[in-house]
């Protein structure tokens, strides 16, 4: 089964992202597809390159990223969602006049749109909210 | 083409004007869409908010404006209005009112459902 995820809140501020990947390494376990990992609303300050984190806490993101290249799942961010909590890549930064990107490598930024297709391909889609 | 359904269970907020722009890209692509508002989610509905008071946009503008992209069909779970004392009067969109059975119905009924 191809699975879509929705995940929309902060790694910092909620559990929805370490959640989330918990049950992404469940699903491949049991034999099933992580289709796409879609960032929105506060989950995409998992993507903020300059978080700093005590050296005793986990990384989700590096998690996160770790867990995509192995097993070749897409990281989206929304990208409206994004820019407003000072996620950008280069191209939004130069658009907005803002001095650089804040996009953490292995991360994309996408429109909603990308969300979109993904639930409409997907056999289901699991959301994870703040 | 699946169907999604869109259930609110969150009061008015910044997040809840990002959930309307995910409803509204929904219906940019035809999707068949409708919305649920549940729980806390029914204190979205009522008219005469004052968002501006609170330095953000009024959500139920937005709310207002999902019918033009094709997202007609907004539900409203009543017993948790009723719980809340949100009348049929209160609110000044269209949008109907089930009960228990019939909200699970539709939550059965839709091929996504998207929290908030």
């Amino acid at each position: 089964m191809r699975i879509a995820l929705l995940i929309q809140g902060a790694p910092q501020g909620s559990d929805a992202p370490a959640a989330a990947l918990r049950f992404a390494r469940a699903a491949l376990a049991a034999g099933h597809r992580i289709h796409r990992a879609f960032f929105h609303k506060d989950g995409v300050c998992i993507a903020n390159r300059f978080v700093s984190l005590p050296a005793d806490e986990p990384d989700v993101a590096a998690e996160w990223l770790a867990f995509a290249d192995r097993h070749g799942v897409e990281l989206t961010v929304c990208v409206a969602a994004a820019a407003r909590r000072g996620v950008v890549d280069a191209g939004e930064a130069a658009r907005a006049g803002l001095e650089g990107a804040t996009l953490r490598a292995g991360f994309e930024v996408a429109g909603l749109g990308q969300m979109i297709e993904a639930m409409l391909e997907a056999d289901r889609t699991v959301t994870f909210g703040a | 083409m699946r169907s999604v359904l869109y259930l609110v269970r969150r009061p008015p907020s910044r997040a809840a004007n990002e959930s309307v722009e995910m409803m509204l890209v929904s219906g940019v692509f035809e999707q068949p869409a409708s919305v649920l508002f549940m729980d806390d989610g029914v204190r979205q509905l009522p008219q005469r908010q004052d968002a501006a008071r609170l330095g953000r946009k009024d959500t139920t503008k937005a709310l207002g404006a999902l019918a033009t992209y094709g997202i007609e069909t907004l539900q409203v779970h009543a017993p948790s209005a009723a719980a809340r004392g949100i009348a049929v009067a209160d609110v000044g969109l269209d949008v109907q009112w089930l009960d228990d059975a019939e909200a699970r119905t539709v939550l059965h009924a839709a091929d996504v459902v998207i929290t908030d």
